[in-house]
Formats: C-alpha cells, structure tokens, sequence
C-alpha cells in the first residue's frame, strides 16, 4: 500500500472532523494564532493554510463571527461561535454521535467474527 | 522583514482585489506570532535563513493563495479525457499532414511550391495549427462545460435526455439549431470571400494549375455559397422545422450534389507545371494531389448525400419534426 494513499485517506478523514473542532473551539472567542496553537495541543493539528480559509468559510455561512481588535499593540481578528453556528454545532455533535456509536457497533461485530472465527 | 514583506505582497498578487487586505493582514499576524513565538524560544531574532524556511514551509505564495478561492475550472474532470482525447488526434493529424508535406515539399518535389520549399515553413505551420486548435478545442469544452454547469445549477434538465440538455427540449433545440446556423453562416461566408478573392483558374507562381471545371463552376459554387447563407441566415434569426424550411434546405444540398457530381466527372483537377522539378516527379506530384482531391470530393459528397436523404425523409417522410434529429440539436 502507498503511504500517499493512506495520507489521502487520513486527510479525508479528518476534513469533517477539523470543521467540528474549530466550531467547538471556537465557543470562546479566540484569533487564529491561539485558536491554531489550543488544537495543536489537544492533538488536532491544523496547519494555517487550511485553518484561515475554513475561518472565512464558515464566517461567510454564518456559523461565526469576527472583528478585528488591537491587543498587545497589534491588530488582530478574533473569531467566535454565532447563534446559528452554535445551532449546528449542536446537531453535528449529535450527527457525530451517532456515527461513533455505529462505528462502534460495527467494529465490535467484527471483533466478534474474528474471535469465532479463530477458536 | 523585507523578506516576510515580499512573501505577502507575492500573495496579495494572487489574491482577489476586494479580499486582499483582509486575507494579507489575517496571514501577516499569523506569521509575525510564529516569528516573535519561535524568536522567544530561541532568545534572539530569526537569521533570514530561518525566516527563510519557516516561509517556505508555508507554501509558494500561489499555493497559500489558492487555498483561499473557491475552485474553478474550465473544463472538468468529466469533459478532460474527451478533450484531451480530441486533442491528441487534431494534433497528432497536424503533425502527421506537416511530416507529410515536409517530406514531399523539402524532397521530391522540392521547389515545385517555392513557399513550402523550407523546413521552418512547415515546423511554424505545424506549431500553428496545433496551438490554433488547442485553442478552437478548449473554447468549445469550456462552452459545452459551462453549458451542463448551468443546466445543473437551475436543474433544467431532464433524465430522459441522456446528454442532460435542459429539460425545455423545444428552448434546446432552437438553441442548438441557431447555434449550428451561425457557425454555418461564418463558416460559408469566410468560404465565399475565399472564393470570390482567390483566382479560381491557375496558381502558375506556385507550379500548380487548376483544370477549366475551376472556372467553369466559379459563379455556380459563388451562388451555392449564397443560398447557403441564406438559409442559414433563417436557421439563425428564426429557427424552424417547416417544410418550407426543409425544401429550402433540400435545394441547397440538392445544388451542392450537383456541383460536386459536376466536379467528380471532370476529372483531373489540378495539374503540376513547375519547370523547376523533372517531369516525372511533377507527374507523381499531379497524381497525389488530384487523389487527394478525389477523396476529399467523394467525403464531402457522401456527406451531403447524407444530409439530403435525412432531410427529404423529414421534409417527406411523414416524421415528425420535433422529435428529428435536428430539431432535438442532436
């Protein structure tokens, strides 16, 4: 097997996955520096150049707002969750709820199989 | 900093004018908190070598561009291997049709056509052609592309239709319709200025000479070219499926039978007379290029032979128009 293609499917993995955790991130306000650095020590690293275009993306949906703000003598953007962002976080975190426990049900199935299959 | 500077002017360079500020400034206080992050780790300021690769680690100033625009394409991945595939042959005919004339033109009959006597002439002819029909062959996708794009997003279009035309069949095969008749119409009209500019009789400077039919059908074909125009000017301003219609089209591919049956019995059509190149090779000459005429008068007859039947069964046969061929654009 290629390492490009699991590295493919990892990345694909992950795509809904980082949507969630920047939403979730985001209940408290944050700019993307820190916003990057909090992910990154909680195991999700995002690097920058998927992190501000998915900020501008879900700002344009109107999952979150933003301004910029000067703190420490320098201009920067702070990002947080909007009322309808909060909403479908809510329903993605139900959403991904369901998938973890069918995930769950499936590979505990299979666990079974091969137990049986091997005694 | 004139380095960090250069890397976000090259990005504000890709990016759209009503964005850039916002993006460029986002992307300069990210970079400026991994450099005063990295510089208070390292007690002192970045060497430009360091703040070289942590530049380069972000990407080429395109690539961190891209990843901020929505993706667009001309022709996409479902129409590329058609038009790649479409591209090859053109090209690959081109270079074949420049080998050939080369081969003929620089060797055997070398000097029999003074211009085509060099070997730039035909790498420029070569280069030139293809580069025009990668260009005619990438308009042409990218309108077909843009044309499903469309009917997708307004969702007019209909399962039954197996080329997903929009759902309003009658809209579609107007549409269609005026399309082919002003492509037509260009097409004839280039034709005939062609004709009516270009002495149809001899190209004596060129060794080449052109039998009396040429003359003899001058008028014959201007006035086909003519009425050809005509009709296609109708198609075009007001598309129809009349008998009318059919008849007029009828009469001008009837017209156009005639001349080419005129043509085929007059045979030969061309005759080499360059003093320059030995008789024998200028027969040979002659001969290749009187077949070539022949295979090209017998495919456009059987083309329009073709057309004429199709178009006295619709006009004729009882079908009905809106459910023919051409009146669905296919």
């Amino acid at each position: 097997m290629s390492p490009d293609l699991f590295e493919n499917l990892r990345l694909e993995l992950r795509r809904g996955c980082v949507i969630v955790a920047v939403m979730a991130a985001l209940r408290s306000e944050q700019y993307g520096y820190t916003l990057r650095k909090a992910l990154a020590e909680q195991g999700m690293d995002i690097d920058e150049g998927t992190l501000y275009p998915l900020l501008r993306r879900l700002e344009t949906q109107g999952l979150l707002a933003s301004e910029w703000r000067e703190e420490d003598k320098r201009n920067k953007r702070f990002y947080r969750l909007s009322a309808d962002g909060k909403q479908v976080l809510k329903q993605l975190l139900a959403e991904w709820e369901t998938i973890d426990s069918s995930l769950r049900g499936i590979l505990k199935e299979n666990r079974r199989a091969s137990a049986r299959s091997v005694s | 900093m004139q380095v960090l500077d250069r890397y976000l002017d090259a990005v504000r360079g890709y990016l759209p004018r009503d964005q850039r500020a916002d993006i460029v400034a986002e992307l300069a206080e990210d970079l400026r908190s991994e450099i005063e992050e990295r510089q208070a780790a390292l007690g002192r300021p970045l060497a430009e070598d360091e703040l070289r690769a942590l530049l380069k680690r972000r990407g080429h100033p395109m690539s961190v561009a891209e990843r901020y625009l929505p993706s667009r394409h001309l022709i996409g991945p479902a129409m590329l291997p058609a038009y790649l595939r479409t591209v090859r042959i053109a090209v690959g005919v081109i270079l074949v049709l420049a080998l050939a004339g080369s081969l003929v033109f620089t060797g055997p009959a070398r000097g029999a056509v003074p211009v085509l006597s060099g070997a730039w002439i035909w790498f420029w002819l070569a280069l030139g052609g293809s580069l025009a029909y990668v260009g005619l062959f990438t308009l042409i996708f990218g309108l077909v592309e843009r044309h499903y794009r469309r009917a997708e997003e307004t969702g007019r279009w209909d399962p039954r239709d197996p080329e997903g035309l929009t759902a309003d069949v009658d809209a579609s095969a107007r549409l269609s319709q005026r399309a082919h008749a002003v492509a037509d119409v260009v097409t004839d009209l280039l034709l005939l200025v062609l004709w009516l500019r270009v002495h149809p009789v001899a190209m004596p400077e060129m060794g080449i000479v052109l039998t009396p039919v040429w003359l003899a059908l001058h008028w014959p074909v201007a006035l086909y070219l003519a009425a050809s125009i005509g009709v296609e000017l109708a198609d075009a301003l007001r598309p129809s499926s009349s008998r009318g219609r059919l008849l007029a089209h009828l009469w001008v591919d009837g017209l156009a039978l005639v001349l080419i049956g005129v043509l085929l019995a007059a045979a030969p059509w061309v005759r080499v007379t360059a003093p320059s190149i030995p008789a024998e090779t200028a027969r040979m000459l002659g001969r290749w290029m009187n077949s070539a005429c022949l295979l090209g008068l017998l495919s456009i007859g059987v083309y329009y032979l073709v057309r004429f039947v199709r178009q006295a069964l619709r006009a004729f046969g009882g079908s009905s128009p809106a459910t023919t061929p051409q009146a669905t654009g296919q």
